[in-house]
């Protein structure tokens, strides 16, 4: 084996400096050869694919539109071709709407949208209600001229009734109750859905409406259902277009050619709707078996008494919506889209104040001795009665003793009429008008002999009804004419006499709302001034307690009509009530 | 379709709400010449993609109440109209589709004396026709080819009965009415579902 060969190694040595040529210092002459070894590089190959890019598309279809829509009949039968033949444009009419600013642009916001009731379930008619122009372009389309504009909750009004099938307007007293629902009737009767009306108020009160409509809706002809038996049968027959006036006493002789009229009324109104309260009674059976297609009720005291009183109303307006028993937040609830009321206070109208003052005035010695003894009396022969006492004893001495309140019976002798003198005095010689209220003809008749000096002019169920009017028209128009004493039965309801400044309840009502009504007479719109309100309290009598009994129903009405009141736990006037006035146990 | 046109008085009015929720509600109103309804569509809500939105940009109002709403509406509509009224500018691109005159109404700033024999027809552009009415500014599209004295002719019947900002307040409430009913059958049918 060869001796191995020592790695070759590479040596530099430079040369000795002598041998180094000085000319030049570069390159370096070595000595020896060198071999150099260079590795090769290592080759990487790179792979160099090109990538195709992702597509992402993007969806841009248009979203699909869907709709809801509907052809109305005005509309399909415009479509008709025999329509289409001979149209013919109506001239245009000079812009006289209701919203419009002075500046001629219609404000928008003023004007009355017609809103579809709760009870109208099909899209396609409640878009046709919602659709319809505005009231105040509706009344001036159809050339509806007025002998004044409707103040704006009287347009409200309006448009609520006139969708509705079913509807109570529930105004206070003096805000336009009858014109609101005269004009509703016009419209309605203007677009053919109203071809016959039946109108149904107090007997005092159809000269009242005759009037109202005639000034109101003077292209509507009225009938009086009134005469003998045979020509009110003929009238119920066979008049089939207008308004048919009737009053409830005529009506419920009336009941069966009402209930057997050939067709439906388009429309049935009852005003002063209290009348029918009593579900059981025969007026309200008598009311409600009238065939009809729309039932309006007008009353300013929907609950007189209890809240029993709507559900006798309720029975013709919209039968089955309210039942006997029902607690008051339940029948709020029911009424609400079927109700409509508003107070002086609530609408925008510059109603002079209405001022109260109690006249809590002093029995006169004689009043005195006389209530005294028939307070004891009465008192003590209802407890004699024991068991057989009934509510109908403890009335007759109520009355009793409120009429010894007002007169005493000997001698005549009245603090209030003393009083009232006075205060008449007053009233007089600045030139004012008053009027007098009381339970009684008796009173009035006494009254008007004591008030002999100022002249006054009766008004009460004595009077034969062709007398009223002119009595109300002299009171009315006579400078010297200034007081007029009423009995609250035949005055408190329908009448306009807000001419007079004054109003004086003599006696008090065992009712708030009949009072409410019999003042109002006088504060209503159209009334020239404030209106004073005196109600005479004798002390310490049956009066002071009546008078706490009749808050007792005001705060009753709030409840069920007044939205922030809460409903009260003592509803009415109860047995126990009654009897309480003079302490009495009730009986069993 | 133009025999029933000249013959037919009756004038159409195209509005959108728009709903942050819920998109753009679209309703159509045709009236008669003394301003009672005739024909209502509405639409349900149309709420653009972000897509659409980003590619559209600005054009993107114009192309959903003038080409998708607008369009929509008044192809559905049976009764024809003698005018296309809108209050929105956007809505205008609906002449795209429809040959009829079409214009946007807008409140005049200065009142205009309300006598419509005073109309007057405003400033003319060649490329917007324009009209003053009443208290309006009726103004077409660049593609609209109305004269202002024929459009006059046409509403003149109309701006006697109804004042021409009102319908769309009309219609307003109409499309809340429909899209209450709508959510209220909707809730309806899931009530049913969650029972079965």
């Amino acid at each position: 084996m060869p001796p191995s060969t020592p790695p070759r190694r590479s040596t530099i040595i430079p040369l000795p400096p002598e041998q180094l040529d000085h000319t030049q210092r570069f390159p370096l002459v070595y000595s020896q050869s060198v071999e150099l070894e260079i590795a090769k590089p290592a080759a990487t190959s790179v792979s160099c694919d090109v990538l195709q890019p992702a597509a992402v598309s993007v969806p841009l279809d248009p979203p699909t539109v869907k709709t809801i829509g509907c052809l109305f009949p005005e509309g399909a039968a415009a479509l008709m071709p025999n329509k289409l033949q001979g149209v013919t444009t109506p001239p245009p009419r000079p812009r006289t709407l209701v919203g419009e600013s002075a500046s001629g642009r219609t404000d928008l916001s003023l004007v009355t949208r017609i809103r579809p009731p709760r009870d109208v379930v099909k899209l396609e008619d409640r878009l046709l209600y919602l659709l319809q122009p505005p009231l105040e372009h509706l009344f001036a389309n159809e050339s509806l001229e007025f002998p004044f504009h409707p103040f704006p909750y009287q347009m409200d009004g309006i448009a609520f009734l006139y969708p509705r099938q079913e509807a109570v307007l529930a105004d206070e007293m003096g805000l336009g109750k009858t014109m609101q629902a005269i004009v509703a009737m016009r419209l309605l009767a203007q677009q053919g859905h109203v071809r016959r009306a039946l109108l149904i108020c107090p007997k005092p009160l159809v000269t009242n409406w005759q009037r109202e409509i005639a000034l109101w809706a003077p292209e509507l002809p009225i009938t009086v259902i009134e005469g003998k038996q045979a020509r009110r049968q003929w009238i119920w027959e066979n008049v089939h277009t207008g308004v048919l006036l009737s009053n409830y006493e005529s009506l419920v002789r009336d009941q069966e050619f009402a209930a057997r009229v050939p067709q439906p009324f388009d429309l049935m109104i009852i005003d002063e709707s209290q009348r029918i309260k009593n579900r059981l009674g025969t007026t309200n059976e008598v009311v409600c078996s009238i065939p009809r297609r729309r039932s309006w009720a007008l009353t300013g005291t929907p609950i007189e008494n209890s809240a029993e009183d709507l559900v006798g109303i309720f029975q013709f307006v919209s039968p089955g919506c309210l039942r006997p028993q029902m607690k008051t937040v339940d029948i709020r609830k029911s009424v609400s889209d079927y109700v409509i009321r508003r107070n002086k206070d609530q609408v925008d109208i510059e109603l002079p104040p209405k001022m109260f003052r109690d006249a809590n005035v002093e029995l006169s010695a004689e009043q005195a001795a006389a209530y005294q003894l028939a307070e004891d009396d009465g008192v003590v022969r209802l407890n004699n009665l024991h068991a057989e006492l009934t509510i109908q004893h403890v009335f007759e001495l109520v009355l009793r003793l409120k009429q010894i309140c007002n007169f005493d019976p000997a001698t005549g002798s009245s603090a209030k009429v003393d009083r009232l003198t006075a205060d008449l005095e007053e009233c007089v010689a600045s030139g004012r008008k008053a009027i007098v209220f009381s339970q009684w003809v008796d009173t009035i008749e006494k009254l008007t002999k004591r008030l002999a000096q100022y002249n006054p002019l009766e008004y009460h169920g004595k009077i034969p009804s062709r007398q009223r009017d002119p009595i109300i028209e002299k009171f009315r128009d006579d400078p010297d004419s200034h007081v007029l004493l009423m009995s609250y039965g035949a005055g408190s309801v329908g009448l306009n006499l807000q001419f007079s400044q004054y109003v004086f309840l003599f006696d008090r009502w065992w009712n708030p709302a009949v009072e409410d009504q019999a003042i109002n007479r006088a504060h209503r719109i159209g009334a020239a001034g404030p209106v004073t309100v005196t109600r005479f309290i004798t002390a310490g009598t049956i009066e002071e307690r009546i008078d706490r009994v009749l808050e007792e129903k005001r705060e009753l009405f709030n409840s069920v009509f007044d939205t922030d009141a809460q409903p009260s736990q003592s509803l009415g006037l109860s047995r126990e009530e009654i009897f309480g006035l003079f302490q009495l146990s009730f009986p069993g | 379709m133009s025999a029933l046109c000249n013959s037919l008085p009756a004038f159409g009015f195209l509005t959108v709400v728009e709903d942050e929720q819920h998109g753009f509600f679209g309703g159509y109103l045709v009236l008669s010449e003394l301003g009672r309804p005739l024909e209502f569509h509405c639409s349900t809500p149309v709420l653009p993609s972000k897509a659409q939105r980003i590619l559209y940009g600005r054009t993107l109002r114009s192309f959903v109440l003038g080409e998708l709403i607008g369009q929509t509406l008044v192809q559905k509509t049976q009764l024809p109209v003698q005018v296309l009224l809108t209050d929105l500018e956007e809505m205008l691109g609906v002449g795209l589709f429809w040959r009829g005159d079409l214009a946007w109404v807008s409140r005049c700033r200065e009142p205009v004396p309300n006598d419509l024999t005073q109309s007057s027809s405003a400033p003319t552009t060649p490329e917007r026709p324009s009209l003053a009415v009443d208290d309006y500014q009726l103004t077409g599209s660049s593609t609209c080819c109305w004269s202002p004295a024929a459009l006059n002719e046409v509403l003149t019947p109309l701006v006697s009965y109804v004042d021409l900002a009102e319908p769309f307040e009309r219609i307003r409430e109409a499309i809340q009415e429909a899209q209450r009913a709508t959510e209220h059958s909707a809730a309806e049918v899931n009530d049913h579902s969650a029972a079965a």
